[in-house]
């Protein structure tokens, strides 16, 4: 090292100690909800014109129940700061509507460029957000369940009831906001300040996670469903090759669902495809995406 | 400017002491002939392959979500200007980038030897994931190819059946349609070497080579719209297709 270069180190450092003090940008209040979207309350297809999502092979779908379990939201800065917000566990039924999980008082003002929550089972602390029914609750924390989807799904005569439940943990850090696209979020001074989880369900049924443009299918997993009781993730097992689906009575439906490169571990059958995919739906105002581990 | 951070994230610095600084590696292929010449796919073909090639656009060595940097690195940093050849930040995930290879190679999975291309600049630390970008579609691809971004020719035989096949993968030009991204863990070093190794029995493991389109005294064409293409398409951006090592210098 040089002159030059240890001259800077012993100013900046004398900078540094000098400036480390009493530069608050004052506080806010930060208040996070939780929404399904459209989708949650009024199922698929959804919109309209560009903006329709619908399933490409003709199927409807209506949601009965979407529970998600969620906790440990964290609010901190790339530059190591960490606002220490108490977030608790909280379960919600986004059928229902969009309730608040958390709401943070005296949140010092500034971008919170690191924003991230998890998806876990519930806990005898977990709180309910609107509600939830405590027996759905209870069998989440004894199946291990962060989310718990109760749907049905129709075309022509056929109904297939559907129940899914995705026993996991999965962090997600580093979300984007949806609102443009920066980092985290901004706490505003002196301000109540709005953001929300969004949990995007259409993941569940996109047919590849390889490129942007999916589309939704359910012929694959209507192909799996037992002739009584609804239809299980242990069900769509059976699609044992993701690049030749079959229907029911085992004929190809040229159909693939691709992965890509995504997922840890590697999904091999649609069951495996469908918990992963599951593992994207949470997202940052709207379409923020997060970096996902599942743990 | 808020000074105090910067004093924050000195205090939390706490990487290794290399971290950050900047280093030379090599970049080789492995080869993965022995498994790739032949094998057995899950749908129960016993392959031969007589070609199996892959265009790659580019490699990166991506740092962990968790960044610390190395307190002597970040004050250098934060003191003297560096020049980086890398140093950016990966545009999908906003991760820092240890390393990246930019210029175009084709991968010829069935060579029997290992192939060097030459040496990285990057910077030392920690690396989670190796992101490679297929070849471009529109890029000067090599007749090797075939036109296309990977290439495969060989028999695949099954219950007394033989299907000679060939065929290659074209993928859009978005780099999302093009990315493979591997997970990895280890720490870059001055004088190591990053080593890849591509396998085609991964490409094809889901490959029902009786489902392809029948041809006269012909190899059976891999077409896009066929199980086989599909099971391929997959394939070629599994993870499971490319596995990346790194080997320390010897002192």
């Amino acid at each position: 090292m040089d002159t030059v270069r240890i001259g800077s180190l012993v100013l900046a450092m004398g900078v540094l100690a000098a400036c480390s003090s009493d530069d608050s940008a004052g506080e806010g209040t930060l208040r996070v909800k939780i929404s399904g979207e459209e989708a949650a309350k009024g199922g698929y297809p959804v919109g309209s014109g560009d903006d329709e999502i619908a399933f490409s092979d003709g199927w409807t779908l209506q949601f009965e129940k979407v529970l998600v379990s969620l906790t440990d939201f964290k609010l901190q800065g790339e530059d190591g700061d960490d606002a220490e917000v108490e977030a608790g566990s909280v379960v919600a039924d986004l059928h229902l509507g969009d309730p608040r999980l958390w709401s943070f008082e005296n949140v010092p003002a500034r971008r919170w460029d690191r924003v991230g929550y998890r998806y876990a089972p519930p806990t005898s602390k977990s709180k309910k957000a609107n509600d939830v029914d405590d027996a759905d609750i209870e069998r989440m924390a004894d199946e291990g369940y962060a989310l718990l989807i109760e749907a049905t799904a129709k075309k022509a005569e056929r109904t297939v009831p559907i129940e899914f439940g995705f026993a996991f943990e999965v962090t997600m850090t580093r979300c984007e906001n949806g609102m443009d696209m920066t980092d985290g979020v901004v706490v505003a001074n002196n301000a109540v300040n709005e953001a929300q989880v969004t949990v995007h369900l259409d993941h569940l049924f996109f047919d590849t996670f390889a490129v942007d443009d999916a589309s939704l299918h359910f012929d694959p997993m209507a192909a799996m469903a037992p002739e009584s009781g609804p239809l299980t993730l242990d069900d769509l097992a059976k699609q044992t090759n993701l690049s030749d689906l079959k229907s029911a009575e085992g004929s190809p439906l040229e159909l693939a669902y691709d992965p890509g490169s995504v997922f840890k571990p590697i999904p091999r059958n649609l069951d495996e495809y469908v918990v992963s995919a599951a593992t994207t739906t949470g997202h940052w105002n709207g379409e923020g995406h997060c970096i996902y581990t599942r743990h | 400017m808020k000074w105090s951070r910067w004093l924050l994230v000195f205090l939390c610095a706490c990487g290794s002491d290399t971290a950050g600084q900047s280093i030379s590696i090599g970049w080789t292929v492995a080869s993965a002939a022995d498994e790739s010449k032949s094998f057995t796919t899950d749908t129960g073909w016993q392959v031969t392959l007589d070609e199996a090639r892959v265009g790659l656009d580019s490699v990166f060595a991506i740092a962990p979500a968790a960044e610390k940097q190395g307190a002597v690195a970040f004050l250098s940093h934060l003191l003297v200007p560096v020049a980086h050849a890398h140093g950016g930040h990966d545009d999908a995930s906003g991760l820092r980038v240890r390393a990246e290879l930019l210029d175009p190679v084709v991968v010829d999975v069935l060579a029997d030897g290992p192939e060097r291309f030459g040496s990285l600049p990057g910077e030392a630390g920690e690396v989670a994931t190796i992101k490679l970008e297929l070849a471009r579609p529109d890029s000067d691809l090599p007749d090797s190819l075939h036109g296309f971004q990977a290439y495969v020719r060989g028999v695949a035989e099954k219950n007394g059946e033989q299907v000679p096949f060939a065929g290659g993968v074209h993928i859009a030009d978005d780099e999302p349609s093009r990315r493979v991204e591997t997970a990895v863990k280890f720490e870059l070093s001055e004088g190591g070497t990053l080593t890849l190794a591509v396998s085609a029995a991964e490409w094809l493991r889901e490959a029902d080579f009786d489902r392809l389109p029948e041809a006269d005294d012909a190899d059976r064409e891999i077409t896009a719209d066929s199980q086989v293409g599909r099971a391929w398409m997959i394939g070629v951006r599994s993870p499971a297709a490319f596995e990346v090592t790194w080997k320390p210098r010897k002192d």
